[in-house]
C-alpha cells in the first residue's frame, strides 16, 4: 500500500477514525494490528522475519536492562547479530556471491554453481532493522529503560507511517509518546493533514513528473545526449528530494493527525553550502544514526586527523552499502566519504559567515558535487554511472535540443514553485505558520490549493517510493 | 472537535466548489482543444463526418503509414504508446458519439502479447469515464477505487492539465486537417536507434499473453454489432524478431476464427524494408524515406482484400 495511493486514504481514514474512537488502553493493539496490515499489504509472508527480530530485540533489552557485567553485553551482540542476520541474508548475500563469482570468472575457474538465494529483498528492511538496533544499544548504553510491553514495543518497530522509509527513529523519541494518552487537537491534525498534502504534493506533482524522464533517459542512456544526459541527473536529484522528503512529510502528518510527532528528516539539503551541511539536512536520521552508533564507535575525530578520515571514510562507505548491495552505492558512499574527508582538511565549517554570492557558488557548487554521486545512486552499473559521467562533458561543445529545452520548460515551473515554498516553509519553522490558531484563511486556502494542485498535476497512478527498496 | 467539525465542512464545502467549477472551466477547455494526441486528435475527428476509412493503432500505425495512401479522407485514429484496451474503448466512445467510420483498418501489434497487459491505459481516455460505459467498465476493472477517485469531477483531468492548456493554445482551427499522421524525419542517430531496439525486441522473455486476446475480441464484436468493416494488420519489422512465429499464430488464430482479414507483414515483410538501415527510425518504426513503401504497400493489399471479402 503506497502512501501515494487511493487505498491509503481509505486506510488512513478509518484507521485514524478508529483510533480516536477507542480509548487509550485499546489503541496500541489497534496501531498494531493496522501496521501489521499496512506491511503485509507488500509481501504478507515477511512480516513472520519483522515478528523475529522484535521477538529477539524485546528479550535482549529485557536481558540487558536486567544483567550486569559481560552477560548485557552478550544480548546486545545476540541482538545485533540476529537483525544485521537477517539483513545479511536478504540483503547482502546474493551480493557477496555475485563477487565471489566473478573471483573465480577472473582465475579462469569455469566449473563452479552458487548457491544463490531466490528471494525478494522485505520491503524498508534496512529502515527497521537500524531501528531497532537503536533500541537495544540505547538499553546497553544506559539511555534508556527497556521497554515490558511486547505491544508498545512491537509498535516502536512497526508504527504504520514510519516502518517502510523512517525516519530511522530512536526509542527516547517515540516509545515514551505510545505510553501518554493523545486527545484530539483541532491545530495538531490540521498541521498534520497539511503536512500529508505538502508531502503528496512533492511526489506525485513533482517527483513523479520528473521520474517519467529520468527513467526513459537512464533506461537507454545510450541513446541520449549529454545534456538530455545532464538534465536527467538534474532531474534525478530533484525528484529523490521529492519521492523521499515527500514519503517523509507523509509519515510526520499521518503520526501527526494522530498526535505523534516523528523527527524531522530534510530540511532543505538543496540550499546547504557544504557537503557536511548537506548531510545535516539530508536523511537526517540514517545521518545521525551513523554518526551516534558508527562514527562515533569508531572513534569520531578523536584519534586524529588520519584516523577521523578513515573514519568519515568508514562510515560513508558503510552508508553507502546500508542503501543497496551494489558496487555502485559503494561508490556512493566513497565519494561522499571524500567529500567529508576534503572539506575537514580544507576546515569548511558549518554556519560560518560568508557573503552572498559566496553563498550562492557554495550552493551550486555543493549542488553539483552531489549530483556527480547521485549519478551512481540511480545508474544500475557502473558501465552506465561511467557513461554518463563520461558524456555529460558533450555539453560543453554541443547545443541543447529541442527536445531538451521542451522537458525543461515542463520541471522548471514545478520546481520553482516547490523550491520557494519550502524555502518560506522552512525559513519561517516549519508548517507552523498554517496552524489554525493564527487564523483559519491560511490553512484553508492552503489545503484547498494544495487538493485541487493534486487532482489537477498530480500523477495519480504514480510509481513506488524509491526509499522503499532499501 | 467542534472546530474540526466546522473547519472540515468549511474544506469540504470549498473543495466542492472549486472541483465542479474547475471541472467546468476544463471540460469547456478540453472540448475545444483540437491538438495533441490526449483529446485533440480524437476531438478534431468528431468535429467530421465519418470519413470512409479509420486508421486505428499504436506508434506504429501512427509513424508508420500515411493514410492518403488508403484514399481521400481516411483519417488515422493512431495514438503514440497505447495498446488494444485503449483501442478498443475509443472504438466504444465512436460508437456512443455515433461517428462510426464504414471501414475500420486496426493496426494490431504484436508486441503486446508478449507483456503483461497494460490496463493503465485507459487513463488516456479517462474523460469519457461516467460516459461512456465501456470506458466506465475498464476503468473500474483497472482500479476499484475508480467511483471514489472519479467523484472528484477534476480527476477527469488529472495530470493532464499542463498539456491540456498547451494544447489548447496550439489549436488553430484555421490550421489544414492533421490527419493523425506523424513521419519520422530521417536522422543519423537512425541506425543506432533500430540496431539498439532491435537488440531489445530480441531480448523480450518468452511468455505469451493470452488473457490479452480479450480486448481484440471485444474489438471485434463490436464491429460485428454495428456491421462495419474491419481489417486488422501488422506493420512490418526492420528484422524479424524471434519471438514472432508465436505471436502471429496467437494472433492469428483469434482473426480466423472470426473471419476478420488479417495481413501480417511481420509474417509476408515488405522485401525493400527488411534489414534496410536507410528506412528505419528504429526497429519498430519507419523514418519517412520507408513510410511511402509500407503505405502504398498496405494500399495495394487492403484493396486486394476488399475485392476477395464482402463487407461483414
Amino acid at each position: 500500500m503506497l502512501f501515494n495511493s487511493f487505498e491509503f486514504l481509505v486506510f488512513f481514514v478509518v484507521v485514524t477514525t478508529l483510533y480516536y474512537i477507542l480509548p487509550h488502553r485499546h489503541r496500541w493493539w489497534l496501531l498494531l494490528g493496522a501496521s501489521c496490515g499496512f506491511y503485509m499489504a507488500f509481501i504478507p509472508a515477511y512480516i513472520l522475519i519483522l515478528f523475529f527480530t522484535i521477538l529477539i530485540d524485546y528479550v535482549a533489552g529485557i536481558q540487558i536492562a536486567k544483567a550486569t557485567g559481560p552477560r548485557r553485553k552478550q544480548f546486545l551482540i545476540l541482538s545485533l547479530i540476529a537483525n544485521l542476520g537477517v539483513l545479511a541474508i536478504f540483503k547482502y548475500y546474493n551480493f557477496f556471491l555475485d563477487n565471489v563469482g566473478a573471483m573465480l570468472d577472473s582465475l579462469h575457474v569455469t566449473q563452479y554453481e552458487l548457491p544463490y538465494l531466490g528471494i525478494i529483498l522485505p520491503i524498508g528492511l534496512s529502515f527497521h532493522t537500524f531501528q531497532a538496533m537503536s533500541y537495544t544499544i540505547e538499553v546497553y548504553r544506559g539511555n534508556f529503560p527497556a521497554e515490558r510491553h511486547l505491544g508498545l514495543y512491537s509498535l516502536y518497530v512497526m508504527f504504520y507511517p514510519q516502518l517502510v522509509a523512517g525516519p530511522i527513529e530512536r526509542p527516547q523519541n517515540v516509545l515514551p509518546q505510545f505510553h501518554v494518552e493523545k486527545h484530539f487537537e483541532f491545530n495538531e491534525v490540521v498541521m498534520g493533514l497539511q503536512r500529508i498534502l505538502w508531502g503528496l504534493f512533492k511526489k506525485v506533482v513533482v517527483g513523479d513528473v520528473l521520474a517519467g524522464y529520468v527513467n526513459s533517459v537512464y533506461n537507454n542512456y545510450e541513446m541520449h545526449s549529454g545534456w538530455s544526459l545532464l538534465l536527467a541527473t538534474y532531474a534525478f536529484a530533484i525528484q529523490i528530494y521529492c519521492d523521499f522528503s515527500g514519503y517523509s512529510d507523509i509519515a510526520l502528518g499521518s503520526a501527526q493527525v494522530m498526535g505523534f510527532r516523528l523527527m524531522e528528516n530534510f530540511r532543505l539539503p538543496y540550499f546547504a553550502k557544504s557537503v557536511t551541511e548537506f548531510w545535516r539536512r539530508w536523511h537526517i536520521s540514517l545521518s545521525t544514526w551513523l554518526r551516534d552508533y558508527l562514527y562515533i564507535s569508531l572513534g569520531g575525530s578523536r584519534l586524529g586527523k588520519i584516523f577521523t578520515y578513515r573514519n568519515l571514510m568508514l562510515t560513508m562507505l558503510l552508508g553507502g552499502l546500508w542503501h543497496g548491495a551494489s558496487w555502485n552505492f559503494v561508490i556512493w558512499g566513497f565519494l561522499n566519504g571524500l567529500y567529508l574527508s576534503v572539506e575537514k582538511l580544507l576546515g569548511v565549517r558549518v554556519g560560518e559567515p560568508l557573503s552572498w554570492p559566496v553563498k550562492l557558488l557554495r550552493v551550486l557548487l555543493t549542488f553539483h558535487l552531489i549530483c556527480l554521486t547521485w549519478v551512481f545512486f540511480r545508474a544500475t552499473t557502473f558501465e552506465q554511472a561511467w557513461y554518463v559521467v563520461t558524456h555529460v562533458t558533450e555539453v560543453l561543445h554541443t547545443a541543447p535540443p529541442a527536445l531538451d529545452l521542451e522537458k525543461l520548460g515542463t520541471f522548471v515551473p514545478r520546481v520553482a514553485v516547490l523550491l520557494l515554498l519550502e524555502y518560506a516553509f522552512l525559513r519561517r519553522h516549519d508548517f507552523h505558520l498554517l496552524a489554525p490558531t493564527n487564523g483559519w484563511a491560511k490553512p484553508l486556502a492552503v489545503s484547498l490549493g494544495l487538493v485541487v494542485v493534486l487532482l489537477c498535476f498530480g500523477v495519480s497512478s504514480g510509481g513506488q517510493f524509491i526509499y522503499f527498496q532499501f | 472537535m467542534k472546530n474540526f467539525t466546522i473547519f472540515f465542512l468549511l474544506f469540504m464545502g470549498g473543495l466542492f466548489s472549486l472541483d465542479r467549477g474547475g471541472a467546468w472551466l476544463l471540460d469547456n477547455l478540453y472540448e475545444r482543444v483540437r491538438s495533441g494526441q490526449r483529446g485533440g486528435l480524437v476531438n478534431t475527428y468528431l468535429d467530421l463526418t465519418p470519413p470512409p476509412i479509420v486508421l486505428m493503432g499504436d506508434s506504429r500505425l501512427v509513424s508508420n503509414i500515411c493514410p492518403d495512401s488508403l484514399g481521400p479522407g481516411t483519417f488515422s485514429l493512431g495514438h503514440h504508446g497505447t495498446t488494444q484496451i485503449f483501442h478498443t474503448a475509443l472504438l466504444s466512445v465512436l460508437r456512443q458519439k455515433q461517428k462510426l467510420p464504414r471501414t475500420i483498418l486496426l493496426h494490431v501489434d504484436l508486441d503486446e502479447y508478449l507483456r503483461p497487459s497494460y490496463p493503465e491505459d485507459i487513463q488516456y481516455l479517462k474523460y469519457y469515464y461516467g460516459q461512456d460505459p465501456l470506458v466506465t467498465a475498464y476503468t473500474n476493472e483497472w482500479t476499484w477505487l475508480a467511483p471514489l477517485k472519479f467523484s472528484f469531477a477534476l480527476y477527469r483531468h488529472n495530470s493532464n492539465v499542463a498539456s491540456l492548456a498547451k494544447n489548447y493554445v496550439s489549436s488553430n482551427p484555421d490550421a489544414p486537417l492533421n490527419q493523425g499522421y506523424e513521419p519520422e524525419t530521417p536522422s543519423p542517430q537512425d541506425s543506432v536507434r533500430t540496431l539498439y531496439a532491435l537488440e531489445k525486441l530480441n531480448a523480450e522473455p518468452p511468455y505469451l499473453n493470452r488473457a490479452h486476446l480479450r480486448y481484440l475480441r471485444e474489438f471485434i464484436a463490436i464491429c460485428k454489432q454495428e456491421q462495419m468493416e474491419l481489417i486488422c494488420f501488422t506493420a512490418t519489422y526492420y528484422q524479424q524478431p524471434r519471438h514472432l512465429a508465436a505471436t502471429s499464430a496467437l494472433v492469428d488464430s483469434v482473426l480466423r476464427a472470426e473471419s476478420i482479414p488479417y495481413i501480417n507483414y511481420a509474417q509476408q515483410p515488405i522485401t525493400e524494408l527488411s534489414n534496410n538501415l536507410r528506412y528505419w527510425h528504429d526497429a519498430t518504426h519507419l523514418n519517412a524515406r520507408g513510410i511511402p513503401l509500407h503505405s502504398q504497400d498496405l494500399a495495394r493489399r487492403v484493396a486486394e482484400v476488399r475485392a476477395r471479402k464482402p463487407l461483414l
